[in-house]
């Protein structure tokens, strides 16, 4: 077995809570807890969760803009968990990043010759000129834009040839691995299909492996081989998408995908049926989070045990892992799908 | 004093980057593109719009002269300024043709006075100002840009010489050293440095966590080269604006300090000197010794404050109007087609319109219609810029001004109401139609508790007395669900999650049991799973009351989820409506199709699974085709469409259609859809 | 709100900590700057005058001790005697002159606040209207002029050319109370000018603002009419940053009543302060800039309080 590109173990971080100068900090915000996968090259990982679930802190903490509270990070092999100042530039050059906001992520003050130029100078010591402007041009060619971008700023732009210009600077280096960061989630239905295709094109071609990040399991599985689900910073399963997709093994799996609006009338209406299993409640806030499992206010199959005790990751059906006391408890599926269990139950509830 | 981030006006009052920027995520549907012309680049329209601002020019006049006073006095001055003359007649003597201003107390020439006067002030700006900016602006990147206890305890000291008074730190300084002008900018220039620290630190905060900070440490450059290349480009507008509404700060400091006798000394021609010798005499001698240097110091104060004003608006966004403003009444053309019988809501060809300086007006809605029947949802679907959310404030009188409703006609419950007034409407609103928006939170009032938000349509649209309303508005929270409904009425916005607020907004819009509610986009800004029980909830609500809906949205789920009757919207014109198993099924609008086409849903493919794409981008309104609008992104596109618009075709089975080709596509090319599967 | 009250209140304690500190050092850096007793008792001094000033001001002890002691003198509420005039206690002197400089600056920043308050929500209701033209060329022209400019014209048009009020001099409230009162307009409207324009000109802009937010188009949308939506919904929100600018005008007005003073011949604080400073009077300065320090902290103790009524995230925070 070759050596995974990327292996992300036991991986944690805690943001330190910010009181007043004269007053004692809040708790810490744990926003990522025990996550572990690995990336294989040129394949992808996809990694989806609801809105502060810890996604983009995995991101980040892959890409060394937050500390690490616990947990190591592996790039073939190499601990990089935390980079060497001296070995940071290497790094840099292996890994790259497509972030969300197409408006935000480009400077509005550079030109897109410098927006792609100025990684190509730093680590492929090419200085401005011709030859960088050349490189450039041909980067614009690969994500599908004219030569006359190259002097433009992105205030003259629309959203998603912004979004071709981060892909294009993500890729200017090199890089073995990119994370796209809700790469597609601000962009028009027409244009995020668009930018998919062309990122699983540059993947054929340019042999990368991503970390794909997006709140929508539907555009998560349809772009990558592997995903993971997260919620409230941890990985409540991980395993191959078809299969995730098809057999989810976790509750909330099943509720994610119950919850995706489907475009046609009589499928949605059967989706809405099983979406209304689950409870209406909130999640509980990441710097308080109860001793069991985290889902467990929303859950409709939970049982006492949740309450207390965090489930402990079990080997799933499909090859990877769920966190769900349902595997070694009650019903004792043994890593088995749980949509039938959940629905047999929803129906006993309603008492059909 | 505190932290707060609502920072004032003449303090941090931070120039937002760009116009687009802030349209696209100011959800009030501004045609984007319409100021954005391509070529205009940020510099170009700066100056463009200093130089249109007679208040901005006036101000850059001013300057030059006083530019000349000061590197080159001589040039404009007629006499030495220090040249006494003591002959008795030669004092306060009144303006002549020797001495164009008068004489002062020694016989010295008045106007050459003055025109030196502009020196000391510029000497002062460039004391304080280098101390102020030399000081402040390291202090507050650093701050800022650290973070953490070190950047609060900084940020508290600032704070401190920021609230005392500035003349008593110049006084201070005096005191220390010795009374002397220059002395006292030293300690003006202490105090000043202290708003520049917090106007840096907030932009450094802020621009901190803008992603393409990120971006530059992900490509590897190192912290330095990210502040300067990055962080101080983006500092430097409001800088500017900052430091040129301090400069008259500082010379107005000055002045009082040269007044008071311990700034600049008694024999110097300076401003304040000048004033502080008139006022021993004006009772006696008259106002004339102080109106030259008083007219010379207003004159040079304003001209600051008003280049500051320019500039921040050459580079800021247009505040000219708010959601008050009620938009132009124009005379509007009526419809050619008749009201649907039996609608509760019924629009008929509305034409919308933004007037454009020196141009023609842009279109943005072109005779767009639409009918809801009672009880019953009708879905509106399209791409951002479309017209969905124009299309609703329109029909409800709140067209964002400066557009303007040029055509149509509009019809409630029986009832044209095309051309109501504010107040007519206001008996509507609210009362008969609810409207739900898409960020929850934005639309509940910061300040206000909920619970009084949520009584205020009750008090003013029914009969209800302040205890009933309070006991209502509790109900209502209930019946949408909001744990704990007592405990949530005394809380504000801010301490609800998305979802939570969501129910309130629709418990807001459902308040006075309206017959029609129109939700701008209810769940985009949730997370899927809450989305689902929004969703839930709108659509057990509706069939407990009867309520009609109407629902935008950009996706088709949702619309398959809930919707009777769907509209598809382009570019401004309805492409394609009808009943959303119609639409769904067997859609004739090449857009529609194409739509579905591109969504992952219906893609269940490996590898070589390509999503299908829609070529290209929607286009700005200023940019759209003469002929079919989605021409240029048609795969089936023939000349015809190119040239000649579509009309809207009603089909034999109540489907509408825009499209040249409907009827030779919806044969061969389409088949094949409508058997979608998982 | 107590507690956040109470909060607000424990942190003024370092801040007052710190007033004391810098005007204690105040007189430690004039003594750097060259004797003062020799400064105080002018040429030819005789060794007598010196000594006893020396003396006075406990010259010869080491630093921290004459801090303790300064500052158990100050706590004790004894601010020393002036050393011009060895008679003269300064708690006297500053309490005979802090009522005619309190009066001024608390009737100027009425007028400031109110009209300008009442300006700025008139002027944002329609923005760029002939009304809003009209205040903002006025308020940028005024906010240019100095307040004692202002006075001297104020002075000469209304006091000397017209008669109307006098143009100098104080009188206090125990003699007359109209009379007092018409002392004081002539100087609190020179002051409460720039006030005035400070304030019309931030409301009207963070109004602007706040009208244009999504949640006064909500509003609307539920049939909220007109003047509901300027009182009840955008007025709170825009007066938070305004708060903020009333608080620095408020402190800036105690400095800049000085001047003022001086325009109308008052003997206040600022006239106090400033011949202090000429005749290196230390006592009389250190006590003036304490008991100046002490107004300047509880203004901003006031606007802190206030931001806790208007803004409920800063309250709930805490
Ligand atoms: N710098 C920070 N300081 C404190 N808390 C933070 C910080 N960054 C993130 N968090 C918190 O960490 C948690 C995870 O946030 P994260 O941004 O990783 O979520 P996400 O899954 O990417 O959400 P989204 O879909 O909204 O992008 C959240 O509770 C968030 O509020
Ligand atoms: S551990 Fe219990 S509560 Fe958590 S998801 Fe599994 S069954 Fe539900
Ligand atoms: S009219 Fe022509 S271009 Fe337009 S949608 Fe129909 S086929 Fe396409
Ligand atoms: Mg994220």
């Amino acid at each position: 077995m070759t050596q995974p590109l990327l292996s992300v173990e036991h991986l944690a971080v805690h943001f330190a809570g910010r009181g007043r100068l004269f007053s004692p900090d809040p708790p810490p915000v744990k926003a990522v807890n025990d996550v572990s996968f690995t990336i294989d090259s040129q394949r992808t990982f996809g990694l989806v969760g609801e809105s502060g679930s810890g996604k983009s802190t995995v991101a980040r903490a892959i890409l060394q803009l937050v500390d690490i509270h616990d947990g190591s990070i592996h790039l073939d092999g190499d601990d990089v968990t935390r980079v060497a100042r001296s070995a940071e530039l290497g790094f840099r050059k292996r890994v790259q990043a497509v972030l969300q906001d197409p408006f935000s992520s480009l400077n509005q003050v550079h030109t897109t010759e410098t927006i792609i130029g100025d990684p190509i100078t730093r680590h492929l010591a090419i200085k401005a000129g011709d030859e960088r402007r050349e490189r450039v041009a041909d980067l614009l060619d690969l994500v599908g834009l004219g030569h006359e971008f190259l002097d433009r700023y992105p205030y003259e732009m629309s959203g998603g040839q912004r979004q071709r210009i981060s892909i294009a600077r993500a890729l200017a280096v090199e890089p073995d691995l990119v994370i796209a960061d809700e790469a597609t989630s601000a962009l028009d239905v027409s244009i995020q299909s668009q930018v998919i295709n062309l990122l699983r094109e540059i993947q054929r071609e340019r042999d990368v492996a991503f970390l794909f990040i997006a709140h929508d399991l539907e555009v998560v599985s349809h772009m990558s081989h592997d995903v993971g689900v997260m919620y409230l910073g941890y990985l409540v399963e991980r395993g191959p998408s078809d299969d995730v997709y098809a057999q989810p093994t976790h509750p909330y799996t099943e509720m994610l995908i119950a919850s995706i609006p489907f475009p046609e009338p009589g499928e949605q209406a059967k989706r809405r049926g099983l979406r209304q299993t689950f409870k209406v409640a909130e999640p509980p806030s990441p710097a308080n989070l109860p001793p069991g499992c985290p889902f467990e206010n929303r859950c409709p199959v939970a049982m006492d045990i949740c309450r207390e005790e965090m489930p402990a990751v079990t080997q799933a059906h499909h090859g990877g892992e769920a966190r769900c006391h349902l595997h070694t408890s009650g019903p004792e599926l043994g890593g088995g799908s749980v949509v039938e269990f959940i629905r047999s139950e929803a129906r006993g509830n309603v008492g059909v | 004093m505190t932290g707060n981030s609502n920072e004032p006006l003449e303090d941090a009052d931070l120039p937002a980057g760009t116009d687009e920027l802030l349209e696209d995520v100011g959800h009030i549907p501004t045609p984007s593109g319409l100021s954005a012309n391509k070529t205009d680049s940020p510099r170009r329209r700066f100056w463009r719009r200093m130089f249109k601002n007679p208040l901005g020019v006036f101000s850059m006049l001013w300057f030059l002269i006083l530019l000349v006073a000061w590197v080159w006095p001589e040039l404009l001055a007629t006499h030495d300024p220090f040249k006494q003359d003591l002959t008795f007649t030669r004092l306060y003597e009144g303006p002549s043709s020797d001495h164009w201003l008068g004489t002062d107390e020694r016989g010295r020439d008045f106007y050459s006075r003055v025109i030196h006067g502009a020196g000391f002030a510029f000497r002062s700006i460039l004391i304080a100002m280098t101390i102020a900016v030399g000081v402040g602006v390291p202090l507050g990147m650093f701050s800022g840009w650290r973070g953490g206890r070190l950047d609060r305890a900084i940020m508290w000291v600032n704070d401190v010489f920021f609230s005392l008074p500035i003349i008593l730190l110049a006084m201070a300084v005096i005191i220390i050293l010795s009374p002397s002008l220059d002395n006292a900018m030293i300690g003006v220039g202490i105090a000043m440095s202290t708003r520049f620290t917090r106007l840096t630190r907030a932009v450094t905060l802020q621009e901190k966590e803008e992603l393409y900070v990120d971006a530059a440490r992900i490509s590897g450059l190192s912290t330095p080269t990210v502040l300067a290349r990055y962080i101080a480009p983006n500092l430097l507008s409001s800088l500017i604006v900052q430091a040129a509404i301090i400069s008259g700060a500082i010379i107005l400091i000055g002045a009082t300090l040269s007044f008071l006798g311990i700034g600049a000394s008694l024999d110097d021609p300076d401003w304040g000197v000048m004033l502080n010798r008139g006022r021993n005499i004006f009772r006696t001698e008259g106002i004339w010794q102080i109106v030259p240097p008083g007219a010379a110091l207003i004159l040079t104060v304003l001209a600051f404050n008003l280049l500051g004003d320019a500039i921040r608006d050459a580079i800021g966004r247009d505040a000219s109007n708010n959601a008050l403003t009620i938009s132009k009444r124009v005379d509007i053309a009526p419809s050619d087609r008749p009201h649907r019988p039996g609608a509760l809501l019924s629009v008929r060809t509305i034409d919308v319109e933004f007037p454009s300086p020196g141009k023609e007006p842009v279109q943005i809605l072109n005779g767009v219609s639409l009918g809801v029947l009672p009880g019953k949802t009708l879905g509106i679907v399209g791409e951002s810029g479309s017209g969905k959310s124009m299309t609703v404030l329109s029909a409800l009188g709140l067209t964002p001004a400066p557009g303007r409703l040029t055509r149509g006609s509009v019809q409630f419950d029986e009832r044209d109401v095309t051309s109501l007034s504010e107040s007519e409407w206001q008996e509507i609103r609210g009362k008969d139609i609810g409207v739900i928006f898409q960020e929850p939170i934005a639309v509940l009032n910061p300040a206000i508790k909920v619970g009084k938000q949520l009584m205020e349509p009750l008090l003013l649209h029914t009969e209800l007395s302040k205890a009933e309303a309070r006991q209502r508005a509790v109900e209502l929270l209930a019946e949408v669900k909001v744990p704990d409904p007592e405990r949530r009425m005394d809380q504000y916005p801010h301490e609800f999650s998305g979802g939570m607020a969501q129910r309130v907004g629709i418990a807001m819009a459902l308040a006075c049991s309206p017959k029609l509610l129109i939700a701008d986009e209810p769940t985009t800004a949730l997370d899927v799973t809450v989305q689902g029980q929004i969703l839930d909830l709108l659509m057990d609500l509706q069939k407990e009351r009867g309520t009609s809906i109407i629902l935008i949205t950009h996706d088709l789920g949702v619309i398959a989820e809930v919707a009777d009757r769907v509209i598809v919207m382009y570019a401004g014109q309805v492409v394609e409506g009808g009943l959303a198993d119609d639409i769904f099924g067997r859609p004739r609008h090449p857009y529609t199709k194409a739509l579905l086409d591109t969504m992952p849903q219906n893609h269940h493919g490996g590898e070589g699974d390509d999503l299908a794409v829609i070529p290209g981008v929607v286009p700005a309104p200023t940019d759209w085709p003469v002929g079919c609008r989605f021409a240029p992104r048609c795969q089936y596109a023939t000349d015809r469409c190119r040239e000649e618009m579509p009309v809207l075709e009603v089909l034999s089975d109540g489907v509408i259609v825009r499209c040249h080709h409907h009827e030779e596509l919806s044969g061969e090319a389409y088949a094949g859809r409508g058997e979608v599967s998982l | 709100m107590a507690k956040y009250i109470g909060f607000r209140l424990l942190a003024t304690i370092p801040l007052l900590f710190a007033i004391a500190v810098v005007t204690f050092l105040i007189a430690v850096a004039m003594e750097a700057n060259g004797s003062i007793a020799g400064q105080v008792c002018g040429e030819g001094a005789t060794t007598e005058c010196i000594l006893e000033i020396e003396e006075s001001l406990g010259l010869n002890d080491p630093l921290p001790t004459r801090f303790v002691s300064w500052l158990g003198d100050v706590l004790s509420g004894d601010l020393g005697v002036s050393l011009l005039d060895r008679n003269a206690s300064v708690n006297e002197l500053i309490s005979e002159r802090i009522w005619p400089s309190l009066s001024i600056v608390g009737l100027s920043l009425i007028i400031g606040i109110s009209l300008g308050m009442l300006m700025g929500v008139v002027a944002a209701i329609r923005p760029g209207g002939l009304v809003d033209r009209t205040f903002s060329v006025a308020a940028a022209s005024v906010i240019a002029a100095p307040g004692f400019l202002i006075g001297m014209m104020l002075a000469w048009g209304i006091g000397v050319e017209l008669g109307w009020l006098s143009p100098v001099g104080y009188t206090s409230p125990s003699e007359s109370i109209t009379g007092w009162f018409k002392s004081l307009i002539l100087p609190s409207i020179a002051l409460g000018m720039p006030t005035l324009a400070i304030v019309q000109r931030q409301l009207r802009s963070s109004m602007a603002n706040s009208l244009q937010s999504r949640y006064i188009l909500a509003a609307r949308a539920r049939g909220v009419g007109r003047a509901t939506l300027i009182g009840r919904h955008a007025l709170p929100n825009a007066m938070v940053p305004t708060i903020t600018v009333i608080g620095f005008r408020a402190a800036s007005a105690i400095g800049l009543t000085t001047a003022i003073e001086i325009v109308f011949g008052i003997r206040g604080m600022g006239e106090m302060l400033v011949s202090a400073i000429l005749n290196r009077n230390v006592t009389v300065l250190q006590g003036g800039m304490l008991v100046v320090g002490l107004v300047v902290s509880t203004v901003n103790l006031l606007v802190d309080i206030s931001y806790g009524f208007l803004n409920p995230k800063v309250r709930l925070n805490k």
